[in-house]
């Protein structure tokens, strides 16, 4: 039950995430919802469950929307796991958490990302790359991460969940 | 060696696993695996729901604020419509010669030329541009008789090709993705040639092949028939000129024909029946 229903969420993530997100008029900014869940998940689950989800959901990901298969399970895996552990060490609950802990992660996933693309010969304008990437996207992917965090937050602490597990 | 301290080492040895599966996959494939058609077949559905319903409510809110301008283009339409009846009749007449001409190799050579195969229509059910590639996924696939780079085709103009397909879905790269590139002739004459590719700040740019070839802002392209893609699809206008330092090429900037961000019904032709 649990886990169907935190399956499902992914689910919706990914599909919304394609579709109506990147349909909206951000032309080709789109919040990379499954990415703060992969977060939420870790900040609740600790690095070894961090970093199963977020392979996990990066893989399928990369499955579906993706060109080259690995690069989102690659990076998801290891912010999951990097999350979790910074969840254990050093835990401080309050909105800075997600907005902070988002933009790292997406600094993180577009420079493993950069590097593959760059490895692979396409050619990549690093003004813009630098510009549109690593300012507009971080900032859009920690902003929309705020709310999300919050409503996990709610969700994965709550009876329903905890007693049917 | 307790459960925490055994974790880094496996994250380390699934970090390796899965640069290699990067480079496997880097390059485009002629074949997928089937774990990928199927979680692909399974999300398709979905997409595609959401995806008609997103444009029929956009739709729906569009007509409501631009009625009025709705109106004054339906009066366009029509002016343009006795145009393009016009020139349909005379396309049908040069149709008949070219028909005769071909029936006429046929008895000749004996060889079956039918040209384009029939054209499948499919809906773009999910936009799959990230920041680094511009690729949609459209509801059609093997079962539809979508193959690896079949050429995409939207109202407007070129689309750009079919990158992946599954069975019933397939991926398309836009030419406006930063690993594309189109060869094209000017429409108003068909000497001066070219490239156009794309980047990954989506825009469409190019050079032409003749440093001295006349071409002026507005100019429109068309598909040069060289390369994948068969010849005489609309590319896009030329928006601006300008000629590299060393004289040597003359650099263009190109608007593409089809308005990339709105897109929703498109024609897929395969490249295979159109070669032969």
């Amino acid at each position: 039950m649990r886990r169907l229903f935190l399956g499902s969420l992914f689910f919706f993530s990914m599909i919304i995430e394609s579709t109506f997100l990147s349909y909206l008029p951000f032309p080709s900014l789109v919040p990379n919802t499954t990415m703060i869940l992969v977060i939420c998940f870790a900040l609740y689950y600790e690095e070894k469950n961090g970093a199963i989800i977020g392979f996990t959901a990066g893989l399928i990901k990369d499955m579906i929307v993706g060109r080259v298969v690995g690069i989102s399970a690659l990076t998801f895996m290891l912010i999951g796991f990097l999350v979790g552990y910074y969840n254990r060490k050093v835990f401080v609950e309050n909105a800075t958490t997600p907005f902070v802990l988002t933009a790292a992660s997406t600094i993180l996933h577009e420079s493993i990302a950069f590097v593959a693309v760059f490895l692979m010969g396409y050619p990549i304008h690093v003004t813009m790359a630098l510009n549109r990437i690593y300012l507009y996207q971080t900032i859009y992917n920690a902003l929309v991460a705020v709310p999300i965090y919050f409503i996990m937050n709610q969700i994965l602490h709550s009876h329903f969940l905890k007693k049917s597990y | 060696m307790n459960d925490r301290n055994r974790i880094p080492i496996i994250i380390t040895i699934m970090v390796i696993l899965l640069i290699m599966v990067i480079g496997f996959t880097s390059q485009q494939r002629e074949r997928l695996t089937p774990v990928e058609k199927w979680i692909g077949d399974f999300f398709m559905p979905f997409q595609r729901i959401v995806s008609q319903g997103y444009y029929g409510v956009e739709d729906q809110i569009r007509t409501l604020i631009r009625s009025s301008e709705i109106k004054q283009e339906n009066e366009m339409l029509k002016e343009e419509l006795h145009h393009y009846q016009s020139e349909l009749i005379e396309a049908k007449l040069n149709r008949e010669e070219l028909m005769e001409l071909k029936n006429l190799q046929q008895t000749l050579n004996s060889i079956d030329r039918s040209g384009f195969s029939e054209p499948i229509t499919a809906n773009v059910i999910a936009n799959n541009s990230g920041n680094w590639f511009q690729m949609f996924t459209v509801d059609a696939g093997e079962r539809k008789g979508v193959g690896v780079n079949s050429v995409v085709i939207g109202s407007g103009g070129l689309i750009g090709r079919v990158y992946e397909t599954g069975n019933t879905w397939a991926k398309v790269i836009s030419i406006i993705d930063n690993s594309s590139s189109v060869s094209f002739r000017v429409l108003r004459d068909g000497d001066l040639q070219g490239i156009v590719s794309g980047s990954v700040d989506n825009e469409l740019s190019g050079y032409l092949f003749d440093p001295d070839a006349e071409i002026i802002v507005g100019d429109q392209l068309i598909t040069s028939g060289i390369g994948l893609y068969p010849r005489g699809i609309l590319i896009g206008g030329i928006t601006d000129i300008s000629t590299s330092a060393d004289q040597l090429l003359q650099n263009i900037e190109v608007e593409p024909a089809v308005n990339f961000n709105r897109m929703n019904k498109v024609m897929i032709i395969n490249p295979k029946i159109y070669e032969e």
